[in-house]
């Protein structure tokens, strides 16, 4: 049932809610939304300014009206929503599929067409994470190249962009490891990194369920497909592997944590309490967490420092060049900003 | 169409005129991307109506020839209904890993079956991105640019 032009005669439709939209209310409200979506407006207003609150309930309610009158040709717009509302809107993840700009006939004169709403509009799948390093990009040298120039190796997601996406290994545990067919077969528990290199081998694994107990399996960076916020995805359950089969070098593994970070002029500058690793490019090991000591005050503070590629890594100590002090960073925005302008001097150095 | 414009519709047999059940829940198969069958409510036992012993999907009801269309699921219906196959409400996760919101409805080519779009929280994607449904959820994969109409 395309919408037709010539029985749409009600330009706008304008509702207020005027109570807190949750349970209580929704089955009124719902009515009222029926209504209007009955008589097929172009635009339909839901004026929000003197509603309280929106529950889960309600957020359903609104997605679906916006779903309905979208889907007839009209839009929906969200009028007088409150930082609050706002919040419950993003909290939900709704805020990019609803529209809550200014109303549509009353700005459409001064209002550039690219403003006016399209209806629903996918989100990004990396929108958050692309706003958080599109922000500490801009900390970036923008005549510096890439941090990851895409040459060789395997590039987990979205091989076209050579972006630079830092975590701490700490953040990757407890994520679930999924197949392509949607099962989640483990979860992260440890990141398992080669101290010779640098670069990470794989991750130890825990079960899911309760009756799993302890995987014994672990998984293989070049078995993994892709890192993401929410999950480490594999191609399938095969892509695990018992520990005998894990090929580690006997001194590779080595745990970092707990190790003295140490300028080659020998002065200690903290304790590693966590590795950053690059899982935007080949799983290097880019920099280290620690905490720090009095060369670094105020000590006792967390910071993060980068790697010095070729300098020693053993489970007692890391060395790292002098002038990686002045590479210090206290988040992790800092470190991506901090870590281009480290890589660009450091291979002016060499 | 969408499938929530499906659900709850009387499931009507051809031969007797009589309501046998009530489409319930969709099984789609990832693998070809398109609905198999669909579990249907109240009609005892057998529960499950097999896409191509659908005779008709109109505004009022879903039609089959008769009675024995709603039956027990065989192949690879019986298959998907052993695993985690309820696509709706689950978690859509993206190849690489992030997730892109819960799936609200599927929206399908009522000939073929074939899911068109998949419709979440966070947006729409196309079906022909489907990859898996399983116990955690269902996988697209990523695509590059997102879908705007």
């Amino acid at each position: 049932m395309p919408p037709s032009s010539q029985t749409r005669t009600t330009p706008l439709v304008e509702i207020r809610v005027s109570e807190p939209l949750d349970a209580r209310t929704a089955v009124d409200v719902s009515g009222l939304l029926e209504d209007a979506v009955a008589q097929r407006p172009m635009q339909l207003i839901v004026d929000l300014a003197e509603c309280e609150y929106v529950d889960a309930t309600g957020v359903i309610l609104l997605v679906d009206t916006h779903r309905r009158v979208w889907q007839d040709g009209g839009r929906m717009t969200l009028r007088g929503l409150s930082p609050r509302l706002r919040r419950i809107l993003e909290i939900a993840r709704v805020d990019r599929v609803l529209h809550t700009g200014p109303l549509l006939a009353e700005t459409a004169a001064n209002r550039p067409d690219s403003e006016v709403d399209h209806g629903m509009v996918v989100v990004d799948p990396a929108d958050r994470g692309a706003r958080r390093i599109a922000h500490s990009r801009h900390g970036r040298d923008p005549g510096s190249p890439p941090a990851r120039p895409g040459t060789g190796g395997r590039r987990p997601a979205r091989a076209e962009e050579p972006m630079t996406r830092i975590v701490c290994a700490r953040d990757l545990a407890g994520r679930p490891v999924v197949t392509f067919d949607g099962d989640d077969i483990a979860q992260i528990k440890d990141v398992v990194y080669a101290a010779t290199n640098g670069s990470v081998i794989g991750f130890t694994l825990a079960g899911r369920k309760l009756l799993s107990g302890p995987k014994p399996q672990m998984l293989r960076w070049k078995d993994v497909h892709a890192v993401g916020r929410h999950a480490v995805m594999v191609t399938d359950t095969e892509r695990l592997i018992g520990p005998s089969d894990f090929d580690t070098d006997p001194a590779g593994g080595a745990d970092v944590l707990g190790d003295t970070v140490l300028t080659v002029g020998g002065t200690a500058l903290g304790t590693v309490t966590d590795v950053l690793v690059d899982i935007g490019g080949d799983a290097d090991v880019v920099g280290f967490e620690i905490v720090t000591t009095d060369a670094l005050p105020p000590a006792g503070r967390r910071a993060l420092i980068p790697r010095t590629s070729g300098s020693g890594v053993s489970g007692e100590a890391i060395v790292v060049s002098d002038t990686s002090t002045g590479f210090v960073t206290s988040d992790l925005a800092g470190f991506v900003a901090s870590l281009s302008s480290w890589r660009s001097r450091e291979s002016g150095v060499s | 169409m969408l499938f929530i414009d499906m659900r709850s519709r009387p499931v009507v047999a051809t031969s007797s005129a009589t309501t046998l059940a009530r489409v319930g829940d969709v099984v789609v198969d990832p693998r070809s991307r398109s609905i198999v069958a669909l579990r249907v409510q109240g009609s005892g036992s057998d529960d499950v109506v097999h896409w191509p012993d659908i005779a008709g999907i109109g505004p009022d009801a879903v039609t089959v020839a008769s009675a024995d269309a709603v039956r027990d699921a065989e192949g690879r219906v019986a298959d998907l209904l052993s695993g985690s196959y309820g696509i709706l409400g689950k978690r859509l996760l993206a190849d690489n890993g992030d997730e892109l919101g819960r799936v609200m409805d599927i929206r399908f080519e009522p000939t073929t079956g074939a899911v068109t779009e998949v419709i979440t929280t966070g947006g729409r994607v196309e079906g022909h991105r489907l990859m898996g449904c399983g116990s955690y959820a269902a996988v697209v994969r990523a695509e590059d640019a997102p879908v705007q109409t």
